[in-house]
This record gives structure tokens, C-alpha cells and sequence, in this order.
């Protein structure tokens, strides 16, 4: 799949929750948006991902 | 016979109306500025006021804009959540530029630790924000509206709050915040220009990057609270931010 651009390789079934943290992401900071479209944060741990996905993925750091 | 400062000078009067004295003076001229506010009426003048009488023949927010009818952004509506650094940065930033309305949220009161990054003076402290900012905006142009609402945004008040927004901007320091108001604001289907990374005095590019074809994040993704957050670089993000803004109402993409 592409994640923020760059071609990446998960497994069938895998669950965007458990690759987001992989990555070293902090979902309450984070908007990952799945094709397109914002996955509502609640929905990210129930949310499975594959090869054909496209994600934009932003971790937000503090300050404003 | 009294003195006011008329256009700069000290100046002796007979005229005891702004009304007569713009006639009398400069009877080419349409708007009469006395102390800072723009007369309509015709008012008694005081001895000691500060006058200035000027030409504006598209009106106020033509003058101040100038931008001719390039772009009619008077009928506009902008949602800012926050009005900390960058929240009062971009809010002056558009209403400079003619946006007509700005919806505005914040729960915070102005303090001395605000002063280093956000438009508010000395004379704010203790005011809530919006309340300061609404005052800011009124002295740069009465005639752009600013509504504001003292409340700590979540996910049942910002859909009330903003919904007839053109275009929305995410002002909030916290970055679960700011992970929340994505959330909510694209489920409302209104674009979003967000704010990431202006802590700092490094160097970092203030960047713009596009998440979809109605959101955006804007600034250098990396530098946080920990290195302090001062006004050059969240002015930067918030100009950045408000251009983005403009790119979007002008380019009719808004609702």
C-alpha cells in the first residue's frame, strides 16, 4: 500500500491500529485519512487495512 | 474657534460637526475617522479629537483591502477554533484582507504569558479572547464581523458552532485537539487548513501539505512545545495558513 506517499507492504488482515503503532504513531494525536477519507479515531482499531489502501497519515505536535 | 488634530496636524476649527468640517475641508472625501472610529452620522466634534477624513470611494473595506473587486470576500465566512497564537494571528490576517465574517471560539481569558506570540496588548489582560480579539478586528475594520463563542470546543459544539462556515482553521496548541477538529470538521464536509509544527527559532520550511482535496496542515511537522513557541515562526504558520485560506475562497471550492 502507500502510506504518506512511499510504497509499503502489510498483511492481508492487518489491522490499521496495530500498524500505526508499529510506526511509532500515538493515535489519540494522530489523523490518518484511508483513501481519501478521515477514519474517525474510534474506528481505527476496527478498521483493516490492505496492499491496495492508500493513506495520508499526520501526527500532530503541540503548539499554536 | 478649537483645535483638533485633523490628518496629522494641529488645527484650528470654526466647523462644530464632522459633517461640516469634512464639507468645509475636504468635500471630495466620503469617510470621517474621530478617534479611531469611523463616524456614519453627523457628530458634535471635541475640542483635542484626533480626525482624519480620507477617500474611499468603494467604501471602508475597499480602502483597507486593496484589492479592488478582484475578489469579493465581504459574503465570506471563515470558522477559526482558538484564538491563541495562531487563532489571533490568522483572524487579523483575513480580516485585513476583507474576509466579511469570522466565527471564533476560545475559553481561555488573555494573560501575560499570551503577550509573547498573540496580537493581544496590555490592555487585554483578564478579557476573554474572543472578546479581545473582537475588539483588535474592530479597530483595524469595524465593518468585518467577528462572532465569538466562550466555549471549549468538542465534538457536539463545533458542528453548532461552525457550520455555516465557507472554510475552517485549526488554531488549538493541543495535538489531540487538533486530531479531534480534523475529525469533526470533515464530517461536516467544510474545508480545514490546520496548523502543525511553529515551536521554535530554528530554521524549519513552513510548508503546506495537502491531505485531500479539502484539508490541509500547514507548517514545519516538527517542532513542538518543548522549544518554547514565539511569535516570528507561528505568525509564519499563521500566514501561511490564512493564504490558504484565501486560495480556497477564491477559488470557489468552498460550499
Amino acid at each position: 500500500m502507500k502510506a504518506n506517499g512511499e510504497e509499503v507492504s502489510v498483511a492481508d488482515g492487518t489491522k490499521l491500529s496495530d500498524w500505526l503503532i508499529s510506526q511509532g504513531y500515538v493515535l489519540e494525536k494522530t489523523a490518518v485519512l484511508l483513501n481519501g477519507v478521515v477514519v474517525p479515531r474510534a474506528k481505527i482499531p476496527e478498521t483493516v487495512i490492505s496492499n491496495t489502501d492508500c493513506l495520508e497519515i499526520v501526527s500532530f505536535v503541540g503548539g499554536g | 474657534m478649537m483645535k483638533i488634530i485633523l490628518n496629522g496636524e494641529l488645527t484650528e476649527i470654526t466647523e462644530e460637526t464632522t459633517e461640516e468640517l469634512r464639507e468645509g475641508w475636504f468635500p471630495d472625501c466620503n469617510v470621517v475617522v474621530v478617534d479611531g472610529v469611523p463616524v456614519t452620522e453627523d457628530t458634535w466634534i471635541e475640542e483635542y479629537s484626533r480626525i482624519y477624513i480620507g477617500k474611499c470611494p468603494g467604501g471602508l473595506t475597499d480602502a483597507i483591502t486593496q484589492r479592488g473587486n478582484i475578489s469579493p470576500l465581504t459574503d465570506k465566512t471563515v470558522g477559526i477554533a482558538g484564538a491563541g497564537g495562531l487563532g489571533s494571528n490568522i483572524t487579523t490576517f483575513l480580516a485585513r484582507s476583507g474576509v466579511g465574517r469570522i466565527i471564533i471560539a476560545d475559553y481561555d481569558r488573555v494573560e501575560f504569558s499570551n503577550l509573547n506570540r498573540q496580537v493581544y496588548n496590555l490592555n487585554h489582560l483578564g478579557l476573554f479572547k474572543v472578546d479581545a480579539i473582537s475588539e483588535v478586528i474592530s479597530a483595524i475594520n469595524p465593518e468585518i464581523e467577528v462572532i465569538g463563542f466562550t466555549e471549549k470546543l468538542d465534538e457536539v459544539n463545533i458542528p453548532r458552532i461552525f457550520s455555516g462556515c465557507d472554510v475552517m482553521c485549526e488554531a488549538f496548541d493541543d495535538p489531540t485537539e487538533k486530531a479531534m477538529l480534523v475529525e469533526t470538521v470533515s464530517a461536516m464536509g467544510i474545508p480545514l487548513v490546520c496548523g502543525s509544527g511553529m515551536a521554535g527559532i530554528g530554521d524549519g520550511e513552513m510548508k503546506v501539505r495537502k491531505l485531500s482535496d479539502s484539508i490541509y496542515v500547514c507548517g514545519d511537522g516538527k517542532s513542538d512545545l518543548s522549544e518554547g513557541v514565539l511569535a516570528p515562526r507561528v505568525a509564519a504558520c499563521a500566514g501561511v495558513m490564512a493564504n490558504k485560506v484565501l486560495q480556497i475562497l477564491e477559488s470557489g471550492k468552498d460550499r
